[in-house]
């Protein structure tokens, strides 16, 4: 299909989608009418507030609150001596004595204002005893280490049973005795923070008519956040009602502190029978919220002198902090593990380690942008080794229709990704450049490179990618959709909006999005994935396919007509073949109304079954693929080590285009996040504690160090997703930083095997490059393959990484052939 | 916040009184972009805080007997937007435009970011290469100090408990340039500054020179062996090195959170070369 925008923007014949529709919510947002959760006042509210652990690892000895609780202003002050039960799903508690990070809490106060709280907290006397603790992934594994979840079989040696994950396709062993040549790399990734602007916070207040208890806040999952409560709480779900308020973004980690900051904010409800309202300060948010998952990619690649991969093992291991509820996410992993190429031999392990430090969760892209960066560097390396161009090489490699992927299914639709390559290249001077830039000796150092990927769409095989749809039509023709997926900044509202518009035809201006109340429409399960637009909105436009039918009967019978003589288009019922016949939307609602016609529909979608066998790591993974290819263009000052992203380009197969103007919003998004992933972002926790407790220290870019930003937008056919649509979310991100990195190499020669990689740790690895140039006993490129060790600057590329780029190439110290 | 008391003076005379007053239990703030992070960030807070910027008679930048004349209170804003200074004094031009970003520049004073004194104070090596007199007034009159005795060591100024900063001044040099290196282009603390301020012979030969570095040592300093190979000579790629080579004498760069040592070390000979180089061929 053509570059959408390109001289064929209705070539798929939409009235709705396919073209720019004004977010619903913009002008809301920039007027500052949105409502957040910390906007809201209750009458009798009061502020609770959390005691955090100031140790990665202890026991609390003893605590008194009986000072405490006599400051005046203060109403409540509860421990975990005064839960139910302290442990959530994931481990997770509510409070605890046993405090496995920075941001466990073993008491919260309610107060009557901020002073007091803050006095509360302070008041409480507590006692600790800091217990042995791990907090790398090295630590975690070595014999004998202290154990994160003592006496928990499925924590045991302080790894996860439940997130091992496999994809096997061929048999990698044998391949390898085969093989021309095999390669070991070891990459590695820090932890990122989300840094959305607005931190969690949450309204808990006792309500008799929902139940028990309402709680205000902006979730990534509502229901998740009901679970927390109502487990908090002991009571069932059906008592405790989430009503959604505007969300100040989340990508994927409004989930865990939320929920656990509205319990809290609950229990303190529960206790003084008054609202209260529980706000993260920026450095609770920071020490306590999840964060990207740090990986460890171990590789092993076996491939033949032709540039043929032959077999793929890979061994990745995620630093999960002290808790986990992302199982999920090695299913994912395992699956794109290999990236988008035709590997016959597949042995992929996935499995995360818990420490006593920062805890991961879910953040856009769910293991890709770790997994790629570590993929697309691996096989630029490969194909150094092979004295083979790196995009030939992957060219080859890459998967075609009908071809396997790492887990063995087949891919059977289209697959767009050697156009998307070829229009990006020549949009970007790709080839040119490259050749060009290899052999700069300036100060300042041209780069250009690439990363190509491929993501599946959904939840896949992960869970059910079920979700409820909900569309009304009023007596004077508007209408009222809701969804059970929330709207997260990502223009789900708008997007959603636009769908229904083009189901049933009418202008997308007369239809209002409700958004999550949980006590009106079921558990949709969580806005993630990119799941809501490609698999999500399939609910709703079932239930405005339905509500039309009914609509339809209605208009027949005022026509005297039978329903198949009469259409719905752009807002008129039409009676086919008389041109004159038309009724309005309005005047057509009106009589159903007023006959008594169904009205609403609520449509549940769940898609078609996929066939996986998650212990055998084989089966149809993912309904569908998208792909994509980023091309970013740099220059390297080479004696500050600043990197300038001066362009990204981004190719992304879009199936069909809902709204090209959110697309772009959301790549514009993913670029900035893709940057800090590679150049600036990346947490330093030093002995279990956060160093980066702020945005003055924790460095995200800012505008004047965005690049600039081409986005090119491919369409498919495919009829996995709604109306043909597929992810761009989590895509928009992916493979940025893999393309930051592979240009920083194309200007400088280095190959870089853990991000972020900041200027102050690029200078350091360039300059021992020419001081071991310069002393010649060093052998040759051995200062290429040394890891970026700055120790003292964690944000930067901090640990060392003793096996990062151990050439383990039997044939090549046999052999000597490089 | 709380925990304090906070007085707005309306004249110098009440701002003065006060201090005298309180003795010493007052913290003075002007923009507030240094005291209110201060505070929020839990650290105890004063008795009082006397705000001075009503003061309007500490404000402004003008040419005065040869010197440029800048009021304790003027913002960074200013400065950025000064095309006097632009013209004159371009190296605290270029720091103002550096620093931070729009809205804190808004609020930040010059006195504020000197009498702070970070380390890694964005004014204070351009007003070390230019000559910068600090001017105080107290119980007992006026006084003047040069910057370079006035920053005594890290977060410490030569202000005693009852003095208020009024004004600056500096000798404008159209040969001299800033440049900063932060880990990010805007609201970001420096990892190493330098400022260069020179003066040259009609044969090109250097007969001032002046460097500073921010964020290499306790303080905003000097950097009295670099400057000295670069006197009566002029510029080429050997004396950079040479230069280069002798900064290590001058700074004495520390691990942190920002940086290594190793890489402000390096850094350090990077940008000295550019910013004398900016100073050099700047058009007088």
């Amino acid at each position: 299909m053509p570059l959408y925008g390109d001289g064929n923007k209705d070539s798929k014949g939409y009235t709705y989608i396919n073209k720019f529709f004004p977010r619903v919510d913009a002008k809301d947002k920039v007027t500052g009418r949105a409502k957040y959760a910390a906007d809201l006042t209750l009458p009798n509210m009061l502020l609770g507030g959390a005691l955090f652990s100031p140790y990665p690892h202890a026991q609390v000895t003893s605590v008194n609150t009986e000072k405490a609780r006599s400051i005046p202003g203060v109403r409540a002050v509860l421990t975990f001596q005064d839960l139910r039960e302290e442990v959530s799903w994931g481990y997770y508690t509510f409070m605890s004595s046993r405090l496995r990070y920075q941001g466990d809490v073993s008491a919260i106060v309610a107060a009557e204002d901020g002073e007091s709280l803050a006095k509360g907290l302070a008041a409480i006397e507590i006692e600790y005893q800091e217990l042995p603790a791990v907090f790398t992934v090295a630590e975690a594994l070595a014999a004998g280490a202290p154990l994160v979840h003592e006496g928990n079989e499925e924590c045991a040696g302080n790894i996860w049973a439940h997130s091992r994950y496999r994809a096997r396709k061929g048999d990698a062993e044998a391949a390898f005795a085969q093989c021309d040549r095999l390669i070991e790399r070891v990459y590695e990734t820090l932890p990122v923070e989300h840094a959305y602007m607005e931190t969690e916070a949450a309204v808990a207040a006792p309500d008799p008519t929902a139940g028990l208890m309402t709680v205000y806040t902006g979730a990534v999952n509502p229901y998740f956040t009901r679970r927390w409560v109502a487990d908090a709480l002991g009571v069932p779900r059906a008592k405790i009602r989430i009503v959604q308020q505007t969300v100040g973004g989340s990508f994927g980690g409004k989930e865990e502190l939320l929920g656990l900051t509205a319990s809290r904010a609950a229990l303190l409800a529960q206790a003084t029978d008054c609202p209260v309202k529980m706000v993260m300060s920026r450095e609770q948010s920071i020490i306590a919220s999840t964060k990207r998952h740090p990986f460890l990619l171990k590789y092993k690649v076996g491939v033949n002198n032709d540039g043929r991969l032959q077999a793929f093992q890979a061994e990745l291991i995620e630093n999960v902090g002290a808790f986990h509820m992302h199982e999920f996410m090695n299913f994912r992993a395992s699956v794109h593990a290999a990236g988008v190429y035709n590997i016959p031999n597949v042995k992929v392990d996935v499995f995360g380690v818990f420490t006593n430090t920062v805890t991961a969760g879910a953040m856009r892209g769910y293991s890709s942008p770790q997994l790629i960066f570590g993929s697309e560097q691996l096989y630029e390396e490969v194909a150094g080794e092979l004295g083979m161009d790196y995009v030939a090489f992957k060219r080859l490699n890459m998967l075609r229709p009908g071809d396997e992927n790492a887990c063995g299914q087949k891919m059977e639709s289209d697959i767009i990704l050697p156009e998307i390559l070829d229009q990006v290249f020549a949009a970007t001077d790709f080839e040119r450049k490259r050749a060009a830039y290899r052999e700069q000796q300036d100060v300042r150092r041209k780069g250009v490179g690439m990363a190509m990927f491929y993501r599946g769409c959904g939840l896949g095989a992960e869970s059910p990618d079920a979700s409820a749809g909900f569309v009304c039509v009023h007596d004077d023709g508007s209408v009222m959709i809701n969804s059970g997926l929330v709207e997260n900044g990502q223009g789900l509202k708008t997007s959603f909006t636009q769908i229904v518009a083009e189901t049933l035809s009418i202008p997308p201006e007369t239809i209002h999005f409700i958004g999550v109340d949980t006590h009106t429409i079921p558990d949709s399960g969580i806005t993630a994935a990119s799941r809501s637009t490609v698999m999500g909105a399939q609910s709703v436009k079932l239930a405005a396919e339905e509500l039309r039918d009914y609509l339809l009967a209605t208009a027949a019978m005022m026509f005297h007509a039978e329903p198949s003589q009469v259409e719905l288009r752009e807002g008129m019922f039409r009676l086919t073949g008389v041109p004159d016949a038309v009724i309005p939307f309005q005047t057509v609602c009106n009589v159903h109304h007023w006959t008594g016609q169904q009205a609403g529909v609520m449509r549940w979608f769940k898609p078609a079954p996929l066939s996986y066998d998650m212990a055998a790591g084989q089966g149809k993974a993912f309904p569908t693929y998208s792909y994509g290819c980023v091309v970013a263009e740099v220059e390297v000052d080479t004696l500050t080590g600043e990197v300038t992203v001066e362009r990204v380009t981004c190719g992304h197969d879009l199936g069909t285009v809902i709204n090209h103007k959110i697309v772009e919003g959301q790549i514009y998004g993913g670029v900035l996040m893709g940057q800090g992933f590679a150049l600036m972002e990346g947490l330093a926790v030093k002995d279990g504690l956060i160093r980066h407790k702020n945005f003055d220290t924790y460095m995200i870019a800012t505008a004047l160090d965005l690049p600039e930003i081409r986005v090119m937008l491919f369409e498919s056919d495919d009829d996995a997703g709604t109306y043909g649509a597929k992810s761009i979310g989590e895509p928009a991100t992916e493979g940025v930083a893999a393309a930051i990195i592979s240009a920083v190499k194309n200007a400088t020669g280095l190959t870089i095997r853990q991000i972020p990689i900041n200027k102050v740790s690029l200078l350091t690895l360039l300059n021992r490059r020419s001081q071991a140039a310069a002393t010649e006993d060093s052998l040759a490129g051995a200062t290429e393959d040394s890891p970026a060790g700055a120790k003292e600057n964690p944000q930067g590329a901090a640990t060392e990484n003793p096996k990062a780029g151990a050439t383990e190439n039997p044939k090549d110290k046999e052999g000597g052939e490089a | 916040m709380s925990g304090f008391a906070f007085q707005s003076a309306g004249s110098l005379e009440e701002a003065l009184a006060v201090l005298a007053r309180t003795e010493g239990e007052t913290r003075i703030v002007a923009g507030g972009t240094n005291v209110v992070p201060a505070i929020r960030d839990g650290r105890q807070p004063p008795a009082l805080l006397l705000d001075i910027s009503r003061l309007d008679g500490l404000r402004g930048l003008r040419e005065e007997k040869g010197k440029l004349w800048i009021g304790a209170l003027t913002t960074l804003a200013e400065l950025a937007a000064s095309p006097l200074l632009a013209e004159r004094a371009p190296a605290l031009y270029q720091a103002a435009n550096s620093f931070a970003d729009p809205n804190t520049r808004g609020r930040a004073t010059v006195a504020g970011n000197i009498t702070n004194a970070s380390p890694g104070a964005d004014m204070a090596p351009p007003l070390l290469v230019l000559e910068a007199e600090v001017f105080l007034t107290g119980p007992a009159g006026h006084r003047s100090l040069p910057l370079r005795e006035y920053l005594t060591g890290p977060f410490r100024a030569a202000l005693t408990r009852d003095e208020i900063v009024t004004h600056l001044t500096i000798s404008p040099q159209v040969h001299s340039a800033f440049i900063k290196i932060g880990l990010r282009r805007a609201m970001a603390i420096s990892v190493a500054t330098v400022a260069v301020a020179l003066e040259k012979a009609t044969d090109g030969a250097v007969t001032a020179c002046r460097i500073a570095f921010g964020a290499l040592g306790p303080t905003a300093l000097r950097a009295p062996q670099a400057e000295s190979v670069f006197l009566g000579r002029q510029p080429d790629s050997a004396l950079f090195a040479a230069a280069a080579a002798a900064i290590a004498g001058d700074i004495q760069p520390r691990d942190g959170l920002r940086g290594t040592r190793e890489y402000r070390l390096s850094a350090a000979g990077a940008i000295l070369e550019r910013a004398f180089s900016l100073a050099y061929y700047k058009e007088a």
